[in-house]
């Protein structure tokens, strides 16, 4: 298991829509990415909609589970076979339009002390085995920060509201937010031990 | 005896029972593990070819590539739990991606080092660098699929 110090290899959800998926026991590309299934409620990664491959590229009937992922690289989305990839009657019913989601993309964002700092724009992955959501791209109207996710996030239909010891794991490039999480993770367990 | 794959193409095939020239390597195929040659692509100059299952190839000269009739004893190596690990397949590694189990591209394969005997595959040369032949995980048509360099 990862050590919650350890900075984190990450990447821009959006980014990944477009990449193939990949078997690690075969080395052909299943599917494409299509859509991010997640859901706001519980800032948790459910899974992925899939394209074909090829010329006649169109919408996928599998599904990928954030589960059955082995890794997220930035050139390929990786299974271990192409077994990994679930067919619709028994995926997450959210990845199926079954079960309705929170959408999460353009709620306002409060810092804890009640500063409004944007909107959200995005979702940020952590690319280990499986990838889970570890924060939010904020869009602040001058650039964009990004905010860590955790458990003591609250969200409304209003607002998303940052617990006050995530302001100081609030950083504006992406390279730099992975050692930030890792940070925050470990100062949330320090907490929690105390 | 390791051998490079570009120097095993364009060689003369000679038939080890007749002396005679049947043709010259077109290319040389690897089964799906990736880990081994699986056969010979022998061009006869005159628009067609064959293939030959790697298990005929005698030896493997500077000059020429000597081959048997009969199909050989299986390699006590070979891998043949995977699906066409024993088959003639088409997989061809020149040009092939190389992409890491994590995701990354890593170059593609200029050249391929394989033991003579065996066909086990020891190394891949890369426009990236060199990649040893245990990580390779599998060959497919969209790329070979290595384990990253942990190093």
């Amino acid at each position: 298991m990862m050590d919650s110090k350890t900075p984190l290899r990450l990447v821009k959800a959006m980014d990944v829509s477009g990449l193939p998926v990949v078997t690690v026991d075969g080395g052909e590309d299943v599917a494409e990415i299509k859509d991010v299934v997640f859901d706001g409620a519980s800032h948790r990664l459910i899974g992925f909609t899939l394209n074909k491959r090829g010329w006649f590229r169109g919408r996928l009937k599998s599904l990928l589970g954030a589960g059955d992922i082995q890794a997220i690289g930035p050139d390929a989305v990786m299974v271990s076979t192409e077994a990994d990839l679930t067919e619709p009657d028994s995926a997450h019913p959210a990845m199926t339009g079954d079960e309705p989601l929170v959408t999460i993309d353009g709620t306002r964002v409060l810092a804890g002390d009640g500063t409004e700092l944007g909107s959200v724009c995005g979702v940020v992955l952590s690319t280990g085995s499986p990838p889970a959501a570890v924060g939010y791209e904020v869009d602040t109207g001058d650039g964009a920060v990004f905010v860590p996710i955790s458990a003591e996030l609250a969200i409304s239909d209003d607002n998303l509201l940052l617990p006050a010891a995530a302001k100081d794991f609030i950083v504006d490039d992406l390279t730099g937010f992975g050692a930030a999480v890792a940070d925050f993770r470990a100062k949330l367990e320090q907490g929690a031990s105390a | 005896m390791t051998v490079a794959m570009t120097d095993v193409v364009d060689l003369d095939v000679v038939d080890e029972e007749t002396a005679a020239n049947v043709g010259t390597v077109k290319a040389l195929w690897a089964d799906r593990s990736g880990r081994h040659i699986s056969s010979v692509d022998v061009s006869d100059g005159l628009m067609s070819s064959r293939v030959l299952n790697w298990r005929q190839v005698v030896a493997v000269g500077p000059d020429a590539l000597v081959t048997s009739s009969s199909g050989g004893e299986p390699n006590d190596d070979e891998d043949t739990s995977v699906d066409g690990a024993d088959e003639a397949t088409s997989l061809s590694y020149i040009g092939a991606n190389v992409l890491t189990s994590d995701g990354v591209l890593v170059g593609s394969v200029t050249d391929v080092h394989f033991e003579e005997s065996s066909g086990a595959v020891t190394a891949l040369m890369t426009t990236e660098g060199r990649v040893d032949g245990q990580r390779i995980r599998s060959l497919g048509s969209f790329a070979v699929v290595v384990d990253p360099d942990v190093e």
